[in-house]
């Protein structure tokens, strides 16, 4: 079903009302159920916007409240994505959805001088001007792509030789800002016999989406699609670390592309989170994991897109499934960053009081570390409770001997 | 990947979370797979337990109404005596979250606003109505901005009704505590900032500046989580004593139970699966081994040794129906008794109780145990119940009676599964 057919499945419930981070923390949002299918009929009818659109973080709280299957998040984008073609977005929008072209710009410029670059005042007070928020932690560039890492790993140590085979998409955040997460899975899938392959992909392109680049998003969705069904088509497991690009990749791409419904159903159903895929593991035995240090207090944070998938918490599961591991869960709702929102200076605060009652859960957990599948949840998490934050595969990784 | 559990419920709504903490409250593990998150937002939160007779009389004590309900109502099913076993363990699994109560044995009347009446049993302290009696000074309270709560109407209706025409009712229209934007005023809204220290002076300023009354009724604005604390603050401060009216969605009182029972899932180690719909069982014989839900394109399997199908009725697509069959989609039982849609509904929107809408009685059909019966009411299954609105043979609209069957009959299907530790 098309979002705009399943705005008549909507009962005006308000159910999502309820359940939306951003209504809960700010008055300028009209809520989902206004800005989402109500709207929509009268986008129908005049094609003009209303306001409070923008407020809209696309984290999908709504979808999972709804019981209805109203896809509002994404009638949200495509309203976003109409409204974008009539009125140009600021340069703020389009530097925080663009991360790959970015980053073939930083490559000539040293770490070290971007970390100066980045961080001192004068930058961050014309960043502030753009409207990106003085206050928030951006993450930076790292000097080798995890492309760079695994593909001169693999060459280093000829793993070509191991037998069993895994595609692995890695986004935008794992690639650039936080390569050494994806060499974690990389530890544990070749202890398990598996080469990692890299598939020829873009960004997932929920960046491009969440900020209205319909255009270039449909480019580089078709591009992933095939690619990906190539690997589907051998038979080769697609594993992902990021919640965000694999709600995009499985569900998104159907609702917001519709040609390539074919396309990506040939592969969504074997695009497996990276946490579950390790399970599976020590479950065949494929691999015996022996980790120390585990009665470390942690605490695990459910990001927005992780649960939008209906198939639970493959990360907090995986480590409460250790023997002796002390690990809670906090949920407590949305972290508030949704990507590229909280960000933006118009959206800190609202991004700030939104992931409240989760820093709170984490301050008062007396918790080591914070762990999250999603690699912008774990950045808005150090940022406002200073706890370190992994991915629990980075975890297990680090008790292993 | 599968997983094995002691139980897996199927469907997040009250029912649902209820036999799941029920359950692992003995030490169960459970896992609760849900759509949506349930209905407890858009309604009032409280327990009701039996307001109406089938004929559609007030029942005065909703006990008294048992007999006359049919034999295979979920209440018949189960006995009175389980069903007040499981109002009392209801009230043990909230105490420390929401102290909910009976007020007395008879039903308490709440007032809602549009004006009007509504029977319930087990209520929080911030509802709790008998404090009417010996009010004679009511005052309606509403905020400006916040739509839905008209202080005006709820009077007008109010002094239509032989209890209240004795009393000296008013009305006040509060300025809005929270500039407005771009919506109007939530109840959530108003409730998160009478939560800070801030709103909850603002109340109290506010409570003593209109002078006093037997009774102040205001939206539920006590804040989004256990409301007696903020509840005895404010009447201390103003000496006056305030009850909270049953609201339009999006509702706080239901919200307020919501989070409650989501926190005790937790304290319990139940396993929450969100946004995820049970496709399909597994069986063998007359045994469900295991559930299958589908998303984009995986199958991911639970398995259990018991399970509770909590999925609600016709509008949460617990039953599912073609002009000439109804059934329910997991187990793919036919409810053959309405073999056609043809005058499933009444014309008026609120028909007199005799002649009900019939599309709200869908459900499956179920032995003492709550297990699917079929024709010849023999179980089709052994090991799967069902519980609240996925019934048949009872109306919650019309009976008010809807969270009563979720509470008795959550309770009863955790019978099933550990019989020893509830004797």
């Amino acid at each position: 079903m098309k979002p705009l057919e399943s705005i008549d499945k909507c009962t005006t419930c308000s159910i999502c009302t309820v359940s939306c981070p951003v209504t809960t923390a700010t008055q300028k949002f009209k809520g989902p159920k206004l800005i989402g299918p109500s709207a929509e009929r009268f986008r129908i009818l005049t094609h003009e916007e209303m306001e409070s659109l923008e407020y809209c973080s696309n984290c999908k709280g709504c979808d999972s409240a709804c019981p209805s299957n109203v896809q509002v998040a994404s009638l949200n984008m495509l309203a976003r994505s109409q409204y974008n073609r009539k009125h140009k977005p600021p340069l703020r929008d389009w530097i925080l959805s663009h991360a790959p072209v970015l980053a073939k710009i930083v490559q000539f410029v040293p770490y070290q001088l971007q970390k100066i670059g980045l961080n001192n005042p004068i930058t961050r007070w014309v960043l502030d001007k753009i409207g990106i928020d003085a206050r928030a932690t951006i993450p930076l560039f790292k000097p080798k792509t995890f492309e760079a890492l695994l593909t001169k790993h693999n060459k280093k140590y000829k793993k070509k030789s191991l037998p069993k085979k895994v595609v692995f998409f890695p986004g935008c955040y794992i690639n650039y800002y936080d390569p050494q997460t994806g060499m974690d899975l990389v530890f544990i899938l070749e202890k398990a016999g598996y080469e990692v392959l890299l598939p020829k992909v873009g960004c997932c392109t929920l960046p491009l989406i969440s900020n209205g680049f319909y255009d270039s998003a449909n480019k580089i969705a078709t591009r992933n699609s095939k690619e990906l069904q190539h690997w589907a088509e051998l038979q080769i497991p697609i594993i992902t670390m990021c919640p965000s690009c694999a709600i995009m990749l499985k569900q998104d791409y159907i609702e917001l592309f519709p040609d390539l419904k074919d396309t990506v159903q040939s592969f969504s159903g074997i695009i497996e989170d990276s946490c579950a895929f390790v399970t599976k593991l020590i479950e065949n035995n494929e691999i015996s994991l022996n980790p120390k240090s585990l009665s470390t207090k942690l605490i695990y944070h459910t990001a927005c897109h992780l649960k939008a998938q209906g198939i639970g918490k493959p990360g907090f599961d995986l480590i409460k499934s250790i023997q002796g591991s002390n690990i809670e869960d906090a949920q407590a709702s949305c972290c508030g960053i949704s990507g590229s929102y909280g960000f933006k200076k118009d959206k800190y605060d609202i991004a700030t009081a939104v992931g409240s009652t989760l820093f709170t859960a984490i301050n008062e957990s007396g918790a080591e570390y914070a762990l999250s599948e999603c690699g912008t949840c774990r950045l808005q998490m150090t940022h406002h409770t200073g706890i370190t934050s992994v991915h629990p595969l980075t975890w297990l990784r680090n008790s292993l001997n | 990947m599968s997983k094995h559990f002691d139980l897996v419920v199927i469907g997040g709504g009250l029912s649902g979370m209820l036999t799941a903490a029920f359950a692992a409250k003995q030490g169960e593990q459970c896992a609760l797979i849900t759509k949506g998150s349930g209905t407890l937002t858009i309604g009032s939160g409280t327990i009701d337990v039996l307001g109406y007779s089938p004929e559609g009389m007030p029942l005065q004590n909703p006990f008294d109404g048992f007999l006359s309900l049919y034999e295979t109502h979920p209440y018949r099913l189960i006995g009175e005596k389980i069903v007040r076993n499981a109002f009392t363990s209801f009230c043990k699994l909230l105490e420390e979250k929401i102290p909910y109560y009976a007020p007395s044995e008879n039903n308490s009347l709440l007032i809602t606003s549009a004006g009007t009446i509504k029977p319930t049993w087990l209520v929080p302290q911030s509802m709790d109505m008998s404090i009417i009696n010996s009010a004679q000074n009511i005052c309606i309270l509403g905020i400006e901005g916040f739509k839905d709560f008209y202080p005006e109407l709820i009077v007008k209706n109010l002094s239509t009704k032989k209890a209240f025409q004795s009393k000296h009712l008013t009305h006040k229209m509060l300025t809005s505590p929270i500039s407005l934007q771009h919506r109007d005023l939530l109840s959530t809204d108003l409730a998160r900032y009478v939560e800070t220290e801030e709103g909850t002076n603002w109340l109290i300023q506010q409570i003593q500046n209109i002078g006093p009354y037997d009774l102040l009724i205001i939206p539920p604005l006590l804040g989004l989580k256990n409301p007696l604390p903020l509840l005895t603050k404010i009447e201390l401060a103003t000496s006056t004593a305030i009850r909270e009216a049953v609201i339009q969605p999006p509702s706080v009182t239901g919200l307020r139970l919501h989070t409650a029972l989501l926190q005790i899932l937790k304290k319990y180690s139940v396993t929450v699966i969100n946004n995820s719909a049970v496709k399909r069982t597994c069986t063998q014989g007359n045994s469900c081994l295991a559930v299958e839900t589908e998303q984009d394109g995986a199958t991911y399997t639970y398995k259990g040794n018991h399970f509770v199908i909590a999925t609600g009725g016709i509008l949460s697509e617990g039953m599912q129906s073609t002009p000439h069959k109804t059934w329910e989609p997991i187990l793919n039982i036919e409810d053959s008794t309405t073999a056609s849609t043809h005058g499933w509904a009444q014309p008026e929107l609120y028909p007199t109780p005799t002649k009900t809408h019939a599309f709200l009685s869908l459900g499956a059909n179920v032995d003492a145990s709550l297990r699917p019966i079929d024709s010849a009411h023999k179980p089709i299954y052994n090991n799967v119940y069902f519980v609240g609105h996925a019934l048949k043979n009872y109306d919650p609209s019309n009976e008010k009676s809807g969270n009563g069957v979720a509470v008795a009959t959550a309770y009863r299907a955790a019978l099933n599964i550990d019989v020893g530790v509830f004797s």
